[in-house]
Formats: C-alpha cells, sequence, structure tokens
C-alpha cells in the first residue's frame, strides 16, 4: 500500500466536493421545477348571485356576512355537503356547490357564433374540392350512405335557444315561497 | 477555511429553497393557472358545439313541446338553480320533449331536456327541480364527456376535447359527428356508470338544500317511478339508471349519513299545479 500524501487527499477531496455541488445544484433545479408544476391552488370563487356565509354548518344557523359573485375565498376545512372559507377577514361556512375552481366569467352565447359562408366580396365561396361538397351535402360516405344513421333537428333547437333568459329574475321567482 | 466554505454552500442552497418555493412558484403558478384556464375556455367552446349535437339528435328522436307557458316555468326553475348552483361559464337550455315516456336528458354544454311524461308524474314545484338539478350535475361533471374520455381526469395543459374536436376538417367533422352518435347512444342506450348516477341523486339533493326546497320531494319522485317502470312506461329511463331501490336505498344512506333528514323546506305545490293544470 501507497500513502497518499496530504495534497493528493486533499485534490481528491476537491473533486468529490465539486461532484456533490453539481448535484446538489441539479437537485435544487429539480425541486423548483417540480414545486411550480405540483403547487397546489387552493383559491375558489363564489358562484351565482352570491353567497350567504353561515356561523355553523347548519342551514338553520345564522348568517354571518353576504359574499358577492366572483369573491375570491380560501378554503379551509370541509364536513360533509359544507366547507368552511374565509374571505378576506371572515370566516365562515358555505354549501360546496357554490364554490367555483375558476374564475367566474360572462356566460357563452353561442348563437353570436355565426359560421361565414360568404367572401369578402360577398359571393358564396365555391366549394373546392370533392370532399367540401360532399361536407355541405350532410356527411356521406364514399357508397353514399349517410354517416349518421339518427335524424337531427336544429329547427327545434333554435327555437329553444331563442327562448327568452333572465338570471336574476328566476333566482327571485325561485325564491318566492306560497 | 474549507469548512466554513461548506457551510456557506449549505446556507446558499437553503435560501435558494425558500426562494424557489414562495416567490418564484407563486408567478409560475400564476402562469401556468392561466394556461390552464385559456385550455378551459378553449374546451368550453368545443363542449358547447358537441353538446349542440348531441341535443339535435335528441330532438331528432323526441319532438320539442312548442309552449310558451310551460317551457318558460321550467326554464326558470332550471335557471334559477343553475345561476346559483350550477357551471358559471355556461348558458343553459331547458326543453319538453313531447313524449310520453318518462325520462331527462342532458346533453354536454347545457342543453336539458324533461319529458312530458315525467312532468305528468310530478306532483309540485320541488320535485321537478330535483329531476332539473340531478341533470344540472351531469352536465356540471361533465360525465359524458369523462366517459367518451373526451378529456383527461387529470388537469395537464394539453387535455381533451379541444384537441379531438378542434380541427375544422372534413374529417374532424365526421369524427364529431361519430362522437355525437356516441353521445347519443349513451344517452338512450348504455347508460352512464352507477357512479355518476348516484353522484348526481347526491348532489341534486344538496342543490335542493341550497336552494331551499323539500329534499323529501325528490325521494318521493323516484318512489312513485317504481310503478310506472314496471309497467313499461319508461324504457330508456330503466335500461340506462341503476334500479331505483338501489338509488333510493343509497340517497336514505346519504341522507342519514350527513344529518339531513330534519332539513325541511318549501314545494310550492300550487304554483306547479296552475301552469301543469292542462297536462
Amino acid at each position: 500500500m501507497i500513502t497518499k500524501s496530504q495534497k493528493q487527499l486533499d485534490s481528491s477531496f476537491h473533486s468529490i466536493n465539486i461532484f456533490l455541488q453539481i448535484f446538489a445544484g441539479i437537485f435544487l433545479l429539480l425541486t423548483f421545477f417540480l414545486s411550480s408544476v405540483f403547487a397546489v391552488n387552493n383559491t375558489g370563487y363564489i358562484k351565482g348571485m352570491g353567497a350567504v356565509l353561515r356561523e355553523q354548518p347548519s342551514i338553520h344557523s345564522k348568517s354571518s356576512f353576504k359574499l358577492k359573485r366572483g369573491t375570491k375565498v380560501l378554503p379551509l376545512v370541509s364536513k360533509g355537503i359544507w366547507q368552511k372559507v374565509k374571505a378576506g377577514e371572515n370566516q365562515g361556512w358555505l354549501l360546496r356547490g357554490q364554490i367555483s375552481k375558476f374564475p367566474v366569467k360572462r356566460k357563452k352565447l353561442i348563437l353570436g357564433q355565426k359560421v361565414q359562408l360568404q367572401s369578402a366580396s360577398g359571393r358564396r365561396l365555391r366549394l373546392r374540392t370533392f370532399s367540401a361538397v360532399v361536407g355541405v351535402k350532410g356527411l356521406l360516405d364514399s357508397k353514399g350512405k349517410k354517416i349518421s344513421p339518427f335524424q337531427t333537428d336544429y329547427a327545434a333547437l333554435e327555437w329553444l335557444e331563442n327562448r327568452p333568459f333572465d338570471e336574476e329574475n328566476s333566482v327571485i321567482f325561485l325564491t318566492l315561497t306560497e | 477555511m474549507q469548512k466554513l466554505r461548506n457551510y456557506l454552500w449549505l446556507f446558499v442552497s437553503i435560501c435558494y429553497f425558500c426562494f424557489a418555493s414562495s416567490a418564484q412558484t407563486h408567478e409560475s403558478r400564476l402562469r401556468a393557472h392561466h394556461i390552464f384556464w385559456k385550455n378551459q375556455e378553449a374546451n368550453t367552446d368545443r363542449e358547447i358545439d358537441f353538446g349542440r349535437g348531441v341535443a339535435a339528435k335528441i330532438l331528432g328522436k323526441y319532438k320539442i313541446l312548442r309552449d310558451e307557458k310551460k317551457v318558460r316555468y321550467v326554464s326558470q326553475i332550471g335557471t334559477g338553480i343553475s345561476a346559483q348552483l350550477g357551471r358559471p361559464e355556461i348558458r343553459y337550455y331547458f326543453g319538453i320533449l313531447d313524449t310520453e315516456d318518462i325520462n331527462a336528458f342532458a346533453a354536454p354544454g347545457g342543453y336539458i331536456f324533461v319529458t312530458l311524461g315525467a312532468l305528468k308524474l310530478m306532483r309540485n314545484e320541488a320535485q321537478l327541480a330535483g329531476v332539473l338539478a340531478h341533470e344540472l350535475v351531469h352536465v356540471g361533471q361533465k360525465h359524458i364527456i369523462r366517459k367518451l374520455k373526451l378529456q383527461s381526469t387529470d388537469s395537464s395543459v394539453t387535455s381533451g376535447i379541444a384537441q379531438v374536436l378542434g380541427g375544422a376538417s372534413l374529417s374532424a367533422k365526421i369524427a364529431i359527428e361519430r362522437l355525437n352518435d356516441l353521445a347519443f347512444k349513451m344517452l338512450m342506450e348504455e347508460g352512464l356508470s352507477k357512479d355518476d348516477e348516484l353522484d348526481a341523486d347526491q348532489k341534486a339533493l344538496e342543490m335542493l338544500i341550497a336552494t331551499g326546497y323539500d329534499p323529501r320531494s325528490y325521494l318521493d319522485f323516484l318512489k312513485s317511478l317504481k310503478p310506472h317502470l314496471a309497467k313499461g312506461k319508461a324504457v330508456v329511463l330503466s335500461k340506462t339508471h341503476p334500479t331505483i331501490e338501489f338509488r333510493y336505498s343509497k340517497l336514505n344512506e346519504f341522507i342519514n349519513r350527513n344529518g339531513l333528514d330534519k332539513i325541511q323546506g318549501k314545494t310550492n305545490e300550487k304554483r306547479f299545479k296552475k301552469i301543469m293544470v292542462s297536462l
């Protein structure tokens, strides 16, 4: 056995140290990315026309505070269908169905989005390919059979979509009791 | 000196770790949230387009009832519930199907239908609200889309329905048509999974309690379905849903577990009978 000199030992220790530093760096980078990926976002938002915070998890309990639609809340504890939340400085119980995971946004109306069938000059677009013609004529396969065996009725659907719609009045209508 | 340097390295790494797990992550979390939300929005658009096709097929099978007064009443009850407890980004539509078959349907994207046969069987407004709430849960929890595996259940950024249905080409249209057929068949023949139906029942009960209706009425309605199912008046319902006894017992279990048995609410029987008098 040849005994290593102090210098050799020192240099080997140094090289180990460098490796350790590199691994630690990689580890830290990994934790950084992973922690950003798996970060838990607990924030909830109040749905509907607003919600009442109650003191106890019961429908008969006193209401302590009223929250507006879209208010940010932080869920704390859940108990059955009830959820304790913190909104600003107020704490209280809500029904869990009243909390949305995502920010509350305007409703989507599909009637406004019409498919453009005309070109800019006002003429109907010419269908160039065979498949496009088939597409307009109602989806046939190569043997001329209709692809879907079921009938559709878009006229009735449009009738339904054109019915008047008023959320606020509906909610008031719902709260009326005989 | 060497030792000190090692400790310094440790100190720096700890500082970095704290920094990484607090300030920086908050920002990137917000960015991830934004991307996810944008994707969610695209998903919602596709879901509505897709559901519209399914709804048109339901209306192709059953005729729609064009009775302004009744449709307005049903849609007022449904909108009243969905505005408070439904998905906030969707506009819900409520229609009545002109058929004696007892059933109710929910197409993805917020199209909900009740049959005339079911309305005839109902005794008060709370029962109607219960049935609508059950369908609202199917839309809210995206049961059909989940079962068709159009959306991955996790919240990955590149998920789902927007990818499958996003194309405007003919082949994409054919794919949508096929998927529409699958969803329609699911509504008419196969049905959703047992768990989904029970989930819908329980959450419907929660919605009834939240809106101040009598939750017992929904159970009463389920009970009153039984003789009609035996007579074969609800062929589709008995094919697509678990048995009434099973649903009833599971709901009772849920009520006892959460201590909901003493909750009383409104039934609004007079208002319901006044509108549905000609049935």
